[in-house]
């Protein structure tokens, strides 16, 4: 508002002086006209004839005795220069002429000044109502921006800001909800997977503490609590685990670090498992791969790998082999691990990698596990771009593929 | 979690009487926003024309595709047109390249037709994560077949369309090849929140998926 005072101040002054100096002006006009009157009144009617006389006033040659004496003659008969003559009356028309024009101008002036304003503050007006109305919308869930997106100027910069600022709020949302579900989820798994050994457990000890047993069905039954017992240890320290992952308290913290190394440590764990089961471990690595560096958290890549070799371990027969081969490719370093195990039937292929999936087959069940720790792998590796599949026959010899990828550095930020 | 794409009770039928074919059989299924699914079938089992239609690329004989809640098909042609751009990237297992214009022209094509204001770090960020940056002045065909399925997927990215629709996109490449489109085109989904549609035969490719859908004869059975 300041602002558009300031204007009307200085404009308003410029005008009055523009109407100064038209008065001005024309007051010297008409001076100039009377002086040629005083001229022509008083000449000498014997010396020159008019004609003569208005030539020389249009030629400017003024003759100042004929023109004071002319003054003095009209004045004698009461005329005082412009006072009071058609001269006086045409000057207060020409300056209420001049007055009512700039005021004209003036006012045209000022509405053009005020009616910008006021429109801008109109439009300024509607887009703080529509904002306000997006933010309400915010309020009650509704994050899709759909007006003034288009919009040029900061008013469309402000949208589009507004307009991303929903979409993030939205995926915040959602990804709160899936967590919400997901801990939901995690926590009937769990319930349910501890119900069972619990249970067994639980009769177990009720059959001993009846006392009447023989010795040895009471030595039996004490081994198969310790052995229940043993079985929920397991299960509650994958749990752990896996709860960890799921609720975030596991970070993947990403170091660059050789990725050889990692894999090494993995091996190096579970050396003497496979040892006893005289099971060879063997690299089958591209060149150059020992000095490869890659972003990925050594800790848990390094559990990754060791669950999968785990399970090689598990359902190859004493003596098989497992192969490691390590190559760079474009984007990823691929790790295939190859065993010559059980293998896993094509329409396992997916549920290999569910939470708490444990194979049909009945050489799976033989074996301790809890299904947690090929779910673990895969979260692990997802984490961090990477994936997890598995090629694989059932059957005699032909045994699984792993192949684990993981994002070489500076691919996928 | 919202569906951001689901189809009802979807039919296509081609034909009459006897001889004719129902690619697309009652098929209703729910994709999640921001889910990575595959679907499987042998080829003839009618995912080709599930996909064409999730993607308002084919009208269905009868039944439903609704994307963030909205019937697609009850959208005039031109709306649908504009819908599509906007909201779906494909990727073909051809590639489906223009062949006269270089890599770069290719990934912001489609952006130029929606005149929309193109996010040209988003872009560039792109062509970095799928390792483009030294062939943007090529042209498609000096590419290798990796390469090509790369400046696809960049092309389908790049407009931020919240919907991939993959179509066999590795059925030109090989099995090491293939698993490196597939990380990276599930890499990138997550990276930038889009949802991901992939078609394939191939079981060992679909594990990479967060689900697998399979069909058969027009059907889903699982």
């Amino acid at each position: 508002m300041k602002r558009e005072l300031v204007y009307a101040a200085v404009f308003g002054i410029l005008i009055l002086l523009l109407d100064a100096y038209l008065i001005k002006s024309y007051e010297k006009d008409w001076e100039t006209q009377i002086d040629a009157l005083y001229q022509i009144a008083g000449m000498e009617s014997e010396a020159m004839d008019n004609l003569q006389a208005v030539g020389r006033i249009l030629k400017e040659e003024v003759d100042r005795g004929q023109l004071e004496r002319g003054r003095e003659l009209l004045e004698s008969y009461g005329y005082d220069g412009m006072y009071d003559t058609v001269y006086d009356r045409k000057a207060g028309e020409y300056k209420k002429r001049i007055y009512l024009v700039s005021i004209g101008i003036y006012m045209a002036f000022l509405f053009c000044v005020f009616g910008i304003r006021k429109t801008a503050e109109k439009n300024n007006r509607k887009v703080l109502q529509e904002i306000s109305g997006i933010l309400s919308g915010f309020k009650n869930q509704k994050y899709d921006v759909v007006y003034g997106e288009a919009m040029e100027g900061e008013a469309g910069e402000l949208y589009s800001q507004l307009s991303s600022l929903g979409k993030q709020i939205k995926i915040g949302e959602e990804t709160m909800f899936l967590e919400k579900e997901g801990t939901k989820q995690l926590v009937t798994d769990i319930s349910h997977q501890l119900k069972t050994p619990v249970a067994a457990l639980k009769t177990c000890f009720s059959v001993l503490e009846e006392g009447d047993l023989k010795e040895e069905e009471r030595r039996e039954f004490f081994l198969r609590c310790k052995q229940q017992l043993k079985g929920l240890e397991e299960l509650v320290k994958a749990l752990v685990n896996i709860s960890r992952m799921e609720t975030g308290m596991i970070e993947i913290r990403k170091e660059k670090k050789h990725i050889f190394d990692t894999m090494l440590l993995a091996v190096n764990s579970l050396y003497g498992k496979a040892e006893e089961k005289q099971i060879e471990m063997t690299f089958e690595n591209e060149e150059g791969i020992e000095k490869l560096q890659l972003f990925h958290d050594t800790k848990w890549t390094k559990e990754a790998f060791i669950n999968v070799l785990d399970n090689a371990i598990k359902y190859s027969e004493p003596g098989g082999m497992i192969k490691i081969s390590m190559m760079k490719r474009n984007f990823f370093v691929r790790i295939e691990i190859k065993d010559r195990g059980i293998g896993i039937p094509k329409k396992e292929y997916t549920q290999v990698f569910k939470r708490f999936y444990r194979g049909e087959g009945e050489r799976v069940k033989k074996e301790e596990g809890s299904g947690v720790g090929l779910y673990l792998t895969r979260e692990i590796l997802e984490r961090q771009g990477g994936s997890i599949a598995v090629h694989s026959k059932a059957g005699e010899k032909h045994g699984s593929t792993f192949v684990i990828q993981l994002p070489l550095e500076g691919i996928g930020g | 979690m919202k569906e951001i794409l689901e189809t009802r009770d979807l039919c296509k039928y081609y034909g009459e009487g006897e001889s004719m074919v129902r690619a697309v059989d009652h098929t209703s299924i729910q994709i999640k926003t921001g889910e990575f699914v595959a679907i499987v079938g042998k080829s003839g089992s009618g995912k080709s024309t599930l996909l064409h239609m999730l993607g308002g690329l084919d009208f269905p004989t009868s039944g439903n595709v609704l994307i963030g809640g909205k019937d697609i098909f009850s959208l005039k042609e031109e709306e649908l047109a504009v819908f599509r751009r906007r909201k779906i990237g494909f990727v073909f297992q051809a590639f489906n390249l223009m062949s006269s214009i270089n890599v770069w022209e290719n990934i912001v094509l489609p952006m130029g037709l929606d005149g929309k204001q193109m996010d040209k770090q988003y872009v560039m960020d792109i062509i970095h994560t799928l390792g483009l940056e030294s062939k943007l002045q090529n042209l498609p065909h000096t590419l290798s077949g990796g390469q090509q399925q790369r400046v696809a997927i960049a092309r389908a990215i790049a407009s931020k369309p919240d919907i991939i629709l993959a179509d066999e996109p590795t059925g030109n490449l090989d099995s090491k090849t293939s698993d490196e489109v597939v990380g990276l085109l599930k890499m990138s989904a997550k990276k930038y929140g889009q949802t991901l549609v992939m078609i394939t035969h191939d079981e060992e490719i679909a594990q990479i998926a967060d689900r697998i859908i399979i069909i058969e004869d027009g059907k889903v059975v699982e």
